[in-house]
């Protein structure tokens, strides 16, 4: 469960003002709202990679302001599965080493078997010897996505994870997360798609940078 | 994922970043170990030269000063000679423990009957106090026996030609730093002999009862400048002077420090040359490593991991870098010592294993200092940065 109280984090005039966000366990919640209103603040100050100017953060009942920058990041390879808006692969490692790469920082045994059945779902099977600069952004994003799914994670979080996708891929990544949704995942996701706000269980409105709207 | 596996990766993928830095290190080692290795191996030649010629003053004709600092710090063969009366005048002065004569004799180029070129040194086994402490023991010569210096290609039991005379090679000397290196030393019985052959003197002239140099080693407490006033009293009137050692190689020490200064410059022009482009490269990559710092940490990678894989990425490069400046000067430096050393025209001898250790310890130090600063600003900022904010430093 994931619930954000009162957070405030202001860039200049600009930011997110006393905003509040309940997701429930297991329920698959899209985040709507126009470009610049937040969302990505938001999630990033949902998965510890931002600090609030006030308010707090609760993830599956623990205050994430009161844990340490190391506690924090191991949240993120555990509980937590960020899908960044962002390019956030790793140039320099293939697709299959960075589909791998957050089980390897949270030392755990990558579990390869379940690593090779996403790829395959995701059709990721023939670049995982690829470097990320070799596929294309649809791909790009799956990937991004396979890396999550990976680690098996309580919570996923995923901003715009089908922004700038082909029909079919998006269509490929919608899938995959109503179904490990449909599996006990909660699943939090930051979307203009029409489609993945239509296949969430509810739709929260960051509004026109009116955040306290919500 | 092993840290080691994945800074391979990252180096073989980033081709003309690590080159770049591999390449810094690698100038910035060759200039500092190369300059200092230079230069210690001309204050070690000069050290062991003052220090082993184990006399605290030499006497030698005034008008051959010049040919006598060659033959000693240069290497190059003289022959001179003065009349060996002098040792008489200066043996029962106060402050003298020792004298002993030396003479030098320059075997001619195409001579039919002599190696050619070769400086001949003759002591007196009896009173020598300098030839003895290089050779080991070997000073008790037989006859034709002779001691050959460290930089001639000789070996024990070679025989060797020296106007008409063979002689047997009895031992070879430790390396001095000085010209005695190129030297061959024979008992002042057998260069008598020499002397006073029809042959010799058909070529050279009468010369019986001749020194070259007189080696003057004082009492324990001695004041060399009173011996040396009291010698010069009684060498009036000959065309002998008495010289300190120090003051004879005086000129030679300031154009050493004069060289090692312009050795010296040059190099660390070249070193801030490489530093700074050591500076620009990792800050130009400084950007990239946020980006990729936020995305590990994004993905639950800890922070001190993430510093961990940089930094053993600029250690291996580091050392890899390192190690080829170090063995590129070893490949330069020691084979071609002999070659260096000929071309200086000054003293110059190999520092030891274990001197040229604490120089590479210290121009590691060195290197891994001018690592550390460069770094640290990148590591700074990301320790500093939220992961987030790492991420928005490449829109």
């Amino acid at each position: 469960m994931i619930e954000g109280k009162n957070i405030t984090k202001l860039f200049g005039k600009n930011g997110l003002k006393s905003t509040d966000i309940t997701v429930k366990k297991g329920e698959m919640t899209a985040l709507a709202g126009a470009s610049g209103c937040g969302k990505s603040t938001l999630l990033n100050i949902l998965t510890g990679m931002l600090k609030p100017d006030s308010g707090s953060v609760l993830i599956n009942g623990t205050d994430i302001s009161k844990l340490s920058e190391k506690e924090r990041t191991a949240l993120r390879g555990g509980v937590i599965g960020y899908m960044m808006q962002k390019n956030a692969l790793l140039p320099e490692l293939t697709v299959w080493q960075n589909i791998l790469f957050p089980a390897y920082s949270a030392k755990k045994k990558p579990d390869k078997k379940r690593a090779e059945e996403i790829a395959e779902r995701l059709s990721l099977t023939s670049l995982l010897g690829s470097y990320p600069s070799q596929i294309s952004g649809g791909e790009y994003r799956r990937v991004m996505l396979a890396r999550v799914l990976v680690t098996e994670p309580e919570i996923i979080i995923a901003d715009e994870p089908t922004s700038n996708l082909d029909r079919e891929s998006a269509e490929i990544v919608r899938d995959m997360l109503k179904e490990v949704n449909s599996s006990g995942t909660t699943v939090l996701a930051a979307s203009h798609d029409p489609m993945l706000l239509e296949s969430a269980d509810r739709v929260i409105d960051l509004g026109d940078r009116s955040p306290e709207n919500v | 994922m092993k840290t080691g596996k994945y800074v391979l990766q990252v180096i073989s993928r980033s081709g003309f970043r690590s080159a770049v830095i591999f390449l810094l290190f690698f100038v910035i080692t060759a200039c500092l170990f190369g300059t200092g290795m230079f230069t210690e191996n001309l204050k070690n030649g000069s050290q062991k030269l003052y220090g082993r010629s184990y006399a605290d003053m030499m006497i030698v004709p005034e008008s051959y000063l010049d040919s006598t600092r060659d033959m000693l710090f240069k290497g190059k063969a003289c022959s001179i000679m003065f009349k060996d009366d002098v040792m008489s005048r200066v043996n029962d002065i106060e402050g003298t423990e020792t004298v002993t004569p030396q003479l030098y004799m320059e075997t001619l180029a195409l001579s039919c009957c002599a190696e050619e070129g070769i400086q001949i040194v003759a002591f007196d086994p009896k009173t020598d106090f300098a030839v003895s402490q290089w050779s080991g023991g070997y000073h008790e010569l037989n006859g034709y026996e002779a001691l050959a210096g460290s930089g001639g290609n000789f070996a024990k039991g070679d025989t060797i030609t020296l106007f008409g005379r063979d002689f047997t090679i009895a031992g070879i000397l430790e390396e001095t730093g000085m010209g005695y290196d190129n030297s061959i030393f024979i008992p002042y019985s057998a260069a008598n002999e020499i002397t006073s052959s029809a042959e010799y003197k058909f070529m050279f002239g009468e010369k019986t009862d001749i020194v070259s140099m007189l080696l003057v080693k004082l009492e324990k407490d001695a004041d060399i400048s009173a011996v040396s006033k009291r010698m010069n009293e009684a060498l009036e009137g000959t065309e002998a002077k008495v010289y300190p050692v120090d003051e004879l190689s005086a000129d030679l020490k300031s154009h050493i420090d004069l060289m090692s200064h312009l050795v010296g410059i040059v190099s660390a022009c070249a070193v801030i040359i490489a530093v700074v482009s050591l500076f620009a490269m990792v800050t130009l990559t400084f950007r990239q490593r946020r980006r990729i710092a936020g995305s590990m940490l994004a993905a639950g990678c800890p922070r001190s991991r993430v510093l961990k894989y940089f930094a053993f990425e600029y250690l291996l490069l580091f050392a890899a870098g390192a190690a080829a400046g170090m063995v590129l000067i070893c490949i330069i430096l020691l084979p071609l010592h002999e070659q260096v050393k000929a071309a200086l025209d000054m003293p110059y001898k190999l520092i030891s294993p274990a001197g040229a250790i604490s120089l590479a310890a210290r121009t590691l130090g060195i290197d891994l200092v001018m690592l550390a600063a460069a770094v640290s600003v990148t590591f700074a900022g990301i320790l500093r940065t939220e992961p987030a904010l790492l991420m928005e430093e490449q829109t």
